[in-house]
């Protein structure tokens, strides 16, 4: 009997057999807010059909199915997400998993925690942004017409000052390191380094505002992110 | 069937027969030359006489020698109806006068080894057509000896040449039998020995011939299965370390923890509330178990040598991102903040698993050595001259400047560390050290007072966009 559960979001298969941990990680992915339909044995998981699921999570080692076969399986019709988890830590096998078309691996034993991540980071959109328009909070950055505006109202920024948000708005939420700002958007032979960055920083902030300041964190140790949701200072 | 044995009966099956054959058949032919010049030599002598002729002609018809060396009569009517003279004619084969006929020489033979072993001849003595022109002599039948003699003197021929061959056929075997019985005895002997240590022996894997290629080939034999074997020696060895050492580093902190749960137990049966500082406690202490066996993992595979490591591409910042959530949980337990950053095309070539484990070690040292509260960052970047950059750096307590070229002391197997402080700095370090060893990565760490510790790697990473379809974990 498949579990399945009527919540809202990405619609996860989970393929285990060891009743404990595939509890456990139906749990937690059931507390994310994700679907999830749970099948024990490689007869059930063969059967199903993998475009129904935004990601699968596939055990290698299922009595009497290999798990790489079910790949296989699931990649002849489906391009759809696939973490494989297993004991093993054969570097052989997960060069061999990738092969078959597997996206990542989680090798056990792991924190719930560490799962969560993975499946967030293979279910979110994709990493580079190029949309006209990314609002991020009150700040709004269209890269197609260079324009920044906070509340409705433009703000009057520089060429590397433009280039500096809107290479952060490519992975709202991801950290970038000085190293790469530098790289990306500085011309490093009159414009300088990591320390020219900071003072750019620092007056983009001023000139959108503590409100919106706050949407720029600083990254101890790396650099810079923009952030949906700023932290509480205090 | 021994070597010599072979080579004799070879020698006799192949020899004798061809050989006994040849003289029969040359016994035969020089038979018949006799026996031809026996009949003509009868002819001459004892037809030509001018008495027989005339005993011949008085009565044709009554003809006949009958002596026990000769068997004569006269040929009568020649021409179609042929026919011998005398009383009791013996046949006259047509065969033969058709070929006395034809000839033209004046004589013909017959001669048959079957039957009575006689033979006979046709000669004439005279010439024109009339009575005792043409006479018929029988050969005396002295076949039975000579064929008994010829037998004998054929059989005495093969007996010698049998016991020539036997001779022989040893002869030429024994030295060659000798140099295999040594060789064989040499190999026997000890499986594992070299060849070139017995001295008798050890001069075969000179010599030029066959036996010599055995005795080199069975050398690169021993050879291979001597390395083989200390191969699975050393392996076998490695694994009962590991087996062991596992067992009883395990054993420690999963003591630890299993007294902690059971604390947890009584407090939470007697009605307490459960203390969130030992629940967090024991999280630590699995998570420290899990490094541990990843640790050992690496280590068995570090020992094990270069066939056990892969070489693949490996993108860095999707390994950076899993080792930052790996370490999330407990960071954030004991309230140190993880910062990572990382581009998405950083490949570089190696072993995935080790280098994870590696980065792990670092991370899991920077928040280990944190009071509480604090940051830790992992950042990956692409520095110049087609490398990469990998720093972990943390804002704690730092390394004073004492020991810091210690920690990064080559060769430093820390076997004692292990026991000591396992997943510490001392195990986990080391592991760290020598994966980037077996990658050729440069490692470098610094301490400037008050500013922590920061661990620097770096190394050659592939031309970007290079692996586009290929990169993974």
């Amino acid at each position: 009997m498949s579990d399945e559960a009527e919540v809202n979001g990405p619609h996860i298969l989970l393929v285990e057999d060891d009743e404990a941990l595939g509890g456990e990680v139906r749990r937690a992915l059931l507390a994310q807010g994700y679907e999830v339909t749970w099948k024990r044995t490689g007869a059930q998981a063969e059967a199903i059909d993998p475009a129904h699921y935004q990601l699968i999570i596939l055990d290698l080692m299922l009595p009497g199915t290999h798990g790489f076969d079910l790949l296989k399986q699931y990649r002849q019709i489906s391009d759809v997400p696939v973490i494989i988890l297993t004991a093993r830590k054969d570097t052989f096998d997960k060069v061999r998993g990738f092969e078959l078309g597997g996206d990542d691996y989680m090798t056990k034993p792991f924190w719930p925690e560490e799962l969560i991540a993975r499946v967030s980071a293979r279910l979110r959109r994709p990493v580079i942004q190029r949309e006209a328009g990314r609002t991020i909070g009150p700040i709004l950055i269209d890269a197609a017409s260079r324009r920044v505006e906070v509340d409705g109202e433009e703000i009057d920024l520089t060429r590397v000052e433009f280039d500096i948000l809107a290479v952060l708005a490519e992975r709202v939420g991801m950290a970038m390191s000085r190293r790469q700002l530098v790289d990306r958007v500085l011309d490093a032979d009159r414009e300088g380094t990591e320390r020219t960055l900071d003072v750019h920083v620092s007056r983009i902030r001023k000139k959108v505002g503590d409100e919106a300041a706050a949407h720029v964190e600083t990254v101890w140790g790396v650099g810079y992110r923009l952030v949906e949701e700023p932290k509480r200072k205090g | 069937m021994g070597l010599r044995l072979r080579v004799v009966v070879m020698l006799v099956v192949l020899v004798v027969p061809v050989t006994v054959a040849f003289s029969s058949w040359r016994v035969g032919a020089e038979r018949r030359v006799r026996q031809e010049r026996a009949a003509e030599r009868a002819a001459e002598r004892a037809l030509a006489r001018p008495r027989v002729l005339q005993r011949c002609l008085q009565d044709p018809e009554a003809f006949a020698i009958n002596r026990r060396n000769l068997r004569a009569r006269a040929v009568i009517d020649a021409g179609d109806a042929a026919r011998l003279s005398g009383p009791n004619p013996p046949a006259l084969d047509p065969a033969l006068w058709a070929r006395f006929a034809t000839s033209g020489e004046g004589i013909a033979h017959q001669w048959s080894w079957r039957g009575d072993r006689a033979g006979a001849s046709i000669v004439r003595v005279g010439d024109g057509d009339g009575p005792c022109a043409v006479f018929w002599v029988g050969w005396p039948d002295t076949s039975p000896r000579l064929a008994a003699a010829t037998r004998r003197s054929i059989l005495l021929e093969a007996l010698a040449l049998l016991l020539l061959l036997v001779a022989t056929g040893a002869i030429i075997a024994a030295p060659l039998v000798r140099r295999i019985r040594r060789l064989t005895e040499v190999v026997v002997a000890d499986p594992l020995h070299a060849i070139s240590d017995h001295d008798a022996a050890a001069r075969e894997l000179r010599t030029g011939d066959e036996i010599g290629a055995l005795a080199r080939a069975l050398e690169a034999r021993t050879t291979q299965v001597k390395e083989t074997i200390a191969e699975l020696q050393a392996r076998d060895q490695t694994l009962k370390e590991y087996i062991s050492n596992t067992t009883h580093d395990l054993a420690i902190p999963l003591t630890v923890l299993q007294h902690r749960l059971m604390g947890l137990k009584d407090a939470t049966s007697r009605g307490e509330a459960a203390d969130v500082e030992v629940i967090e406690r024991a999280l630590e202490e699995s998570h420290y178990i899990a490094a541990l066996i990843a640790n050992m993992s690496a280590a068995a595979k570090l020992d094990a040598g270069r066939a056990h490591t892969t070489r693949h591409p490996v993108n860095l910042g999707e390994l950076v991102e899993r080792v930052a959530a790996r370490h999330q949980p407990i960071a954030a337990q004991k309230d140190v903040e993880i910062n990572w950053a990382a581009p998405d095309d950083l490949i570089v070539l190696g072993d995935s698993t080790l280098i994870e484990q590696a980065v792990s070690n670092l991370v899991q040292n920077a928040i280990q050595y944190h009071g509480g509260g604090g940051h830790v960052a992992i950042v990956a970047d692409h520095a110049d001259g087609g490398r990469f950059e990998l720093r972990v750096l943390d804002d704690g307590p730092g390394v004073d400047e004492a020991t810091l070229p210690r920690l990064t002391e080559r060769g430093v197997r820390a076997d004692a560390s292990r026991t000591r402080n396992p997943g510490g700095q001392g195990f986990g370090l080391s592991i760290a050290l020598r994966v980037f060893d077996a990658h050729a990565w440069r490692f470098d760490m610094t301490s400037p007072p008050g500013e922590g510790l920061t661990n620097i790697i770096t190394g050659p990473a592939q031309p970007p966009g290079s692996l586009a379809g290929q990169a993974a974990t």
